[in-house]
């Protein structure tokens, strides 16, 4: 599925303005709840950056969730991580195709090896330490020599390889907006398409949306490979 | 001037930067991204931008004034420049990046020496605009004060 095309507008009312999505802008203070205002003389004006205090945040929808961000540039990597740690979700980032590729490829292998001690221990609930784990993919497109696209079909191919049924939910994270990309970002294996950059709410939508379509048709192909079975 | 003075004529301010088309809804995506525990979250992407936005700018001026361009190479530095600058809310610097890849698409070298003129002039606005916006708040805050935020409304 495809998500979000902005278009902005102005009306005339002076205090009012229309953005898209049926947002109005109004022009008033609101109550101030959480600015910091520096204390005395030789406090610096800035905290350390630390994102697991949480303040009154009850908007954590992707609380337990742990994204993999695929970003090489450093203006759109600071946001989509603060966007997401808003959002609750632990974020892991790395800058290129060949990163993401290597990232998915610690995963699919510990999945892999996981995977064949369950089918001879038949089913014990083995559990993988230290190994990466990552329920969704938040994937550029444009990037350096290996693009979003060529990543996915990498991964996907892997996925194919490894033989758990696996399929890690990826969304195509671009401001590349047109037919064209679309369709390729889908023919790679890209499971959802969404314009950046993303109003927080979009994002959140688009990744709780993907990652339960995504689980529903695991849990339907399961379902049929067990009656095939039958 | 006092505190409350001092608020009023930056919420004056920030509007004027949405009436010019200078800011967009991004920037208040921003703005929504800084709290207690990231309160200079603002600045610090700006800063980042900047620093990347100049970077950018620099390397298309010399990749335009090779012999021969490399159509492909403009596309990609215009591109990532598009990118950051929509995501920090610069519609105008956005809006003139959309223009320049266009001609770089038709391999126009003055079409895409004028936009790259206008892409550095959006951009030393965008970058003034920005740079008063923060002084401002850093004057209402140094008074004592806190920034007052804009109310989005659905």
């Amino acid at each position: 599925m495809s998500i979000g095309k902005e278009q902005a507008e102005t009306t005339s009312h002076p205090e009012k303005l229309e953005l898209e999505h049926g947002l109005q802008l109004e022009f008033k203070p609101v109550p101030v709840t959480n600015n910091i205002i520096p204390q005395a003389e030789g406090s610096s004006s800035s905290c350390p950056v630390n994102d697991d205090v949480t303040g009154v945040d009850e908007k954590k929808v992707l609380e337990g969730l742990s994204v993999l961000l695929v970003e090489d540039q450093a203006v759109l990597q600071r946001i989509g991580i603060r966007m997401l740690k808003k959002l609750g979700a632990g974020v892991t980032l790395v800058k290129d195709g060949e990163a993401a590729v290597e990232a998915m490829t610690l995963m699919i292998n510990a999945a892999g090896k996981n995977h064949q001690i369950q089918n001879l221990h038949h089913g014990s609930n083995l559990e993988t330490h230290n190994s990466p784990h990552y329920d969704l993919i938040l994937m550029d497109c444009q990037m350096g020599s290996m693009d979003g696209c060529k990543a996915t079909r990498v991964i996907r191919r892997l996925e194919a390889e490894a033989e758990t049924g696996q399929s890690i939910p990826i969304i195509a994270f671009t401001a590349l907006v047109t037919a064209d990309n679309e369709r390729e970002c889908f023919n790679s294996g890209m499971d959802t398409f969404l314009n950046k950059p993303a109003q927080e709410h979009l994002l959140a939508a688009a990744i709780v949306e993907t990652i339960a379509r995504k689980s529903h048709k695991f849990s339907c192909d399961e379902q049929a490979e067990a009656q095939d079975e039958k | 001037m006092e505190v409350g003075q001092m608020q009023r004529r930056l919420l004056e301010y920030t509007k004027s930067l949405f009436m010019e088309g200078v800011l967009d809804n991004q920037f208040l995506q921003l703005q929504q991204l800084q709290d207690e525990s990231n309160p200079d979250f603002v600045a610090e992407v700006v800063s980042l931008f900047f620093a990347d936005s100049e970077r950018l700018l620099n390397d298309l001026t010399r990749a335009l004034d090779q012999p021969t361009i490399d159509f492909k190479m403009v596309d990609s530095h215009v591109h990532q420049l598009k990118g950051s600058s929509s995501s920090i809310g610069a519609e105008r610097i956005k809006n003139a990046c959309v223009a320049f890849r266009n001609f770089c698409e038709e391999q126009n070298i003055e079409g895409c020496m004028s936009c790259l003129q206008q892409v550095k002039q959006e951009y030393c606005l965008v970058k003034n605009k920005l740079e008063t916006l923060f002084r401002m708040e850093q004057q209402i805050v140094a008074a004592g004060g806190s920034i007052p935020m804009m109310e989005l409304s659905f």
